[in-house]
């Protein structure tokens, strides 16, 4: 950190009412950060120590590591289970996701008008926002009057989709995915479109064929993309749970970590002080993945690109 | 697409360099266009699915959930107005999410300015905390309990005040890197002539600086718009609530009503769709310099 | 401020200075603006107008009768009014509104489902229901002191009361059992069975005349813990509570008198896996909220549900001739009985923005015309000491079973959070669910719930 901060000609250069506006803007825009983004994950690990109930008056008591103890010994809440359930999500749809938009930046990635409106059909699931898209499929998929019970019914097969315990899961990671692809397919766009035709019509005279050239061409000068979008994917489907909330709240195999987190504070169980210690570990969980993750993810774009 | 013969494209010389693999072929043209169509319905079946049943009667879905309406009808849809807010609704989720995001964009802008400069002491390791923070998720409980403590519960200025700090972590990132590019000339050069630090983010930087800045304002703005959990944990009163929670009550209230519901989500999808249509060209745009 | 003139370590300081500033500002307005939560703070507000603010959740007879009574409210105050926020699903949506709301002090009045009595042998933070645990801890207003507590009947005092302290008003109680279209009945020839080998015989019939599902069930939505209510508790009240002797099933399972793998148990379950082939095929995603109108469309003879529902079928379909049997588990007809169970019990916060007139609203529906308006219109059974006679759909449907059944509380010990997995409230019906759909068997599941089990 020795060659940081600037020598003092540089600030000079601002007048003084600059100055003070400069620091203004950086001390709100760090408080609104400690306030709401650090203060409050700081306190979780305070609360997780505790019985806390939420009641202003009842009694609060220090209970150590408690929580932890019951989350990883007892089988209630489902803490284990709800690990398997959010290890499967998040792979499931991190891998998906990336593929699909993958293929789907290769197809869109044209500068015809065709491709233009599809790349903007892409962006519509996450525009009409989680709750639509989650009514959206849950109609699609009812088990009673839906179209697609409708045609399978005609195929003899049954099932509750959503609220069957073998595919509530890959429905759900379908969703998902569904709704992210514009986003992430858009990245890797970008990605295709930073890579010079030259290098391209390179590899065309060498006489490499289509997947030949993604493989040994394109694949590896995508890294920092890839990165971006697996780093996304991976902490975005790891940390929120807004969809799960709606097409399934957390049953059926579809438990993960943070609807579990949310259920046990904000629900029938009303346990704030456990439910912050799943919230804990879901952020250590996140910064353990995040960290080496991007680590590696960079180490592999360096030696890609050297 | 274009509709002239199959030689005279072959013949033309291109002005741009083809795309990575486009080769002139019957079968490939054949697969480009299979992947087109294909690529359509994915993402508009769904949607256009809801669309039709939502002009159906109920009895006619219960029946034939296939097939479109004989007689379309246009109950469903004063039915859901009548009974959900979906007005109000509407009005509350664009106004949390722009306020929202416009605020959190200001504010890395205005944090990541001095530390892409270095002016501040300590700019990498609060550069390295927002990195990290990208990964925090987001702790409602404590936040429940502060928006109580602060009086930020239950009101429309506090929903948005607890929205703005998801963004900043992205926003100070993307605009750091941007800031790193351009060169100090460009701001010794202002201060000298007698621009203030403020004129010269606003008239010079911001401007420079727009595709990273929208990306940022997009971002934070889908999150507040997709955020059902929020409305759940920060507010009761009914008449607050953005689209995300009403329609979901509105859900829970009428399972059984597939075409009502199937009205309600037309409803309250249409402002939204039709301005997204509008700004669809600035999107594309920088959504595509984003990846940088 | 000299900026630049200023030594290097000054500046730092500032800086830390304008920092740390920042942080205590904000640790600050975290520790001191405490209780400056939601509206006019603790049971304040004028006694002549504003809000009374109801929650609860999506029950639609409820919910109607509700709405119309609020009307009633508001024509009689003029000053008043009433707003009644519903949620989804009792279990899951509505939990989270009810939480919010008791933990901010942002509604008056709360509904809650969860029977206040029997508490558990030994309540804990853990094995304590929400209710529960707020009830002992001052969250819910003294009721015992107003006009009408005095017209509630025993059971609905006994429910609700903590040391000494009324804190709720039972709305009423539901019955749960099998409801049947008549006319199919006669059409097919068929009676209402009183023993299981008499419904067996009789499911087995309509199957072979062409009906493939002779009985629904919807556990979609989050509604698994019908599985306890509607199929559990009567197999376990009528094949294995005669067995505890001197106390009730419920204690004795919770003192350990009685163990989960015992052979009754077994055959409930055995029951469980026979009655679920004469099901629905997607019977536990179908949404509890549909089966009102699948029943009123015929598409089922026989319905497992509870008499709220009653309502919305009659709506459906207003001519149909609706009957009922209790679920016969056992096959001696003495032994079967309908569920009575405890539903929506309405209580004040001692926290509330309009605590007045919240009091005011709760004597006006708990008011002998009110009251009766309640019950007709819901079907619910009636709790109050005097009233009626009653006219509603449910009273004619149950017939001679009007308000009859046993207490699920009296069965069913508490399956609270202190209990190993299987045996939460949660669990306990989707180890049902899954011997059910026959993945696993009965003594693997008894197993399961026995080594869970812990017991005082």
């Amino acid at each position: 950190m020795a060659a940081t901060y600037r020598t003092p000609s540089k600030v000079r250069l601002l007048s003084r009412p600059s100055r003070l506006v400069m620091w203004l803007g950086v001390a709100i825009g760090l408080a609104f950060f400690l306030l709401f983004g650090i203060a409050p994950a700081v306190a979780n690990i305070v609360i997780s120590l505790t019985d806390y109930s939420g009641l202003a008056g009842a009694s609060t008591n220090f209970t150590g590591l408690g929580n932890y103890t019951t989350l990883f010994t007892t089988q209630w809440p489902g803490f284990i289970g709800s690990l398997g359930d959010s290890l499967y999500f998040v792979v499931g749809v991190t891998v998906i996701q990336n593929a699909i938009a993958l293929a789907l930046a290769h197809r869109l990635q044209g500068t015809s008008r065709t491709a233009s409106l599809l790349r903007i059909l892409a962006f519509l699931p996450i525009v009409l926002g989680v709750t639509v898209v989650g009514i959206v499929w849950l109609l699609l998929f009812d088990p009673q009057s839906g179209p697609v019970q409708s045609v399978l019914g005609h195929a003899g097969f049954h099932s509750a989709f959503f609220g069957s315990g073998s595919l509530a899961m890959p429905l759900t990671i379908m969703v998902q995915v569904w709704q992210n692809l514009g986003f992430t397919m858009v990245v890797f766009i970008g990605g295709l479109k930073a890579i010079p035709p030259e290098i391209f019509e390179a590899a065309d005279i060498d006489g490499a064929g289509g997947w030949r050239r993604f493989r040994r061409v394109t694949w590896p000068l995508m890294a920092p993309v890839v990165s971006v979008n697996i780093t996304f994917a991976v902490i975005g489907s790891l940390t929120t749970y807004n969809l799960i909330y709606i097409l399934t709240d957390g049953q059926f195999g579809t438990n993960t970590l943070g609807i579990l987190a949310f259920n046990t504070a904000f629900g029938n169980t009303a346990d704030l002080g456990l439910g912050a210690s799943m919230s804990v570990i879901l952020l250590l969980l996140a910064i353990i993945v995040a960290l080496p993750l991007v680590a590696y993810l960079q180490h592999r774009e360096r030696r890609l690109l050297a | 697409m274009s509709t002239t013969g199959y030689a005279t494209r072959q013949a033309k010389p291109r002005s741009t360099p083809p795309s990575p693999g486009f080769q002139l072929r019957n079968p490939r043209r054949t697969w480009r266009i299979t992947t087109g169509i294909l690529v359509a319905l994915l993402f508009a079946i769904p949607v256009l699915y809801v669309v039709m049943i939502s002009f159906e009667s109920q009895g006619h879905f219960v029946r034939s959930p296939l097939t479109p309406p004989a007689s379309p009808t246009f109950s469903n849809f004063s039915a859901a107005w009548s009974q959900g807010d979906l007005g109000p609704e509407v009005l509350n989720t664009i106004l949390y999410s722009v306020v929202a995001a416009a605020i959190s964009v200001a504010l890395s802008l205005l944090i990541a300015f001095p530390i892409a400069r270095r002016l501040v002491r300590a700019s990498t390791f609060i550069y390295r905390t927002f990195v990290i923070g990208v990964c925090i998720p987001l702790p409602v409980i404590p936040l429940f309990i502060e928006a109580q403590r602060l009086d930020l519960y239950n009101s429309r200025i506090g929903y948005i005040l607890l929205h703005v700090e998801p963004g900043l972590p992205l926003g100070v990132i993307l605009l750091t890197a941007f800031v790193m590019s351009v060169p100090e000339e460009l701001d010794e050069a202002a201060y000298l002539e007698g621009c203030g630090y403020l004129r010269y983010l606003v008239r010079i930087v911001t401007p420079l600086a727009w595709p990273s800045i929208v990306i940022a304002f997009l971002y934070s703005l889908l999150q507040v718009w997709n955020d059902i959990i929020g409305p759940v944990v920060f507010l009761s009163d009914p008449g607050l609530f953005p689209v995300t929670r009403g329609v979901y009550n509105f859900y829970g209230a009428n399972v059984s009503a597939y075409t009502i519901l199937a009205a309600a989500v037309v409803i309250v999808s249409l402002p939204v769709v039709a301005l997204f249509i509008a700004s669809q060209r600035q999107l594309l745009r920088a959504s595509v310099i984003a990846s940088r | 401020m000299q900026l630049s003139r200023a030594p290097g370590r000054f500046r730092r300081r500032r800086a830390m200075a304008g920092i740390a500033a920042v942080t205590t500002l904000g640790a600050v307005a975290l520790a001191g603006c405490g209780g400056s939560s939601g509206g006019g703070g603790g049971g304040g507000g004028n006694a002549d107008s504003g809000t009374v603010k109801i929650i609860t959740w999506v029950n639609p007879p409820a919910v109607a009768a509700l709405t119309a009574i609020n009307k009633e409210f508001e024509q009689k105050y003029p000053k008043i009014k009433v707003q009644l926020q519903t949620a989804v699903n009792v279990a899951t949506g509505y939990a989270n509104l009810l939480q919010t709301s008791v933990n901010s002090s942002s509604a008056d009045i709360v509904t809650t489902v969860d029977q206040l009595q029997p508490l558990p042998l030994h309540p804990t933070r853990k094995n304590e229901t929400p209710t529960q645990f707020w009830s002992t801890n001052n969250v819910f207003a003294d009721l015992s002191t107003q006009p009408w507590a005095k017209n509630l009947n025993d059971a609905a005092t006994k429910a609700e009361t903590y040391n000494g302290k009324l804190v709720g008003l039972l709305s009423g109680v539901y019955q749960e059992l099998v409801f049947y279209n008549k006319a199919d009945f006669t059409k097919y020839g068929v009676t209402p069975p009183k023993t299981w080998d008499e419904f067996i015989t009789l499911m087995n019939t309509l199957k072979s005349k062409g009906v493939a599902s002779p009985l629904w069930l919807g556990l979609g939505s989050g509604a698994s813990v019908y599985v306890t209510r509607f199929i559990a508790e009567p197999f376990m009240n009528s094949l294995w509570a005669p067995k505890a002797n001197g106390e009730t099933l419920a204690q004795a399972l919770e003192k350990g008198d009685l163990k989960w793998n015992s052979p009754e148990m077994i055959q409930v379950l055995q029951r469980e896996q026979q009655l679920a082939k004469y099901l629905e095929p997607s019977y536990t995603g179908a949404a509890w909220q549909d089966m009102p109108n699948a029943f009123a469309q015929n598409k089922a003879p026989m319905l497992l549900d509870g008499s709220w529902d009653l309502t919305s079928v009659q709506k459906a379909n207003p001519t149909m001739q609706v009957g009922s049997f209790a679920l016969p588990g056992s096959n001696d007809p003495s032994a079967n009985q309908p569920v009575a169970n405890q539903d929506l019990t309405f209580e004040v916060l001692n926290k509330a923005p309009d605590k007045a007139l919240a009091m005011k609203w709760m004597a006006f529906f708990a008011s002998s015309d009110i009251y009766k308006q309640y019950v007709n219109m819901t079907g619910i059974s009636p709790i109050m000491k005097s009233g009626g006679p009653y006219s509603s759909f449910s009273s004619k449907v149950l017939g001679p079973l009007f308000g009859q059944g046993f207490n699920p509380g009296d069965v069913l010990p508490a399956l609270s959070a202190d209990q190993g997995f299987s045996d939460t409230a949660t669990q306990w019906p989707l180890v049902q669910e899954a011997v059910m759909a026959g993945s696993k068997t009965p003594q693997q599941a008894v197993a399961m719930y026995q080594s869970d089990w812990k017991t005082g």
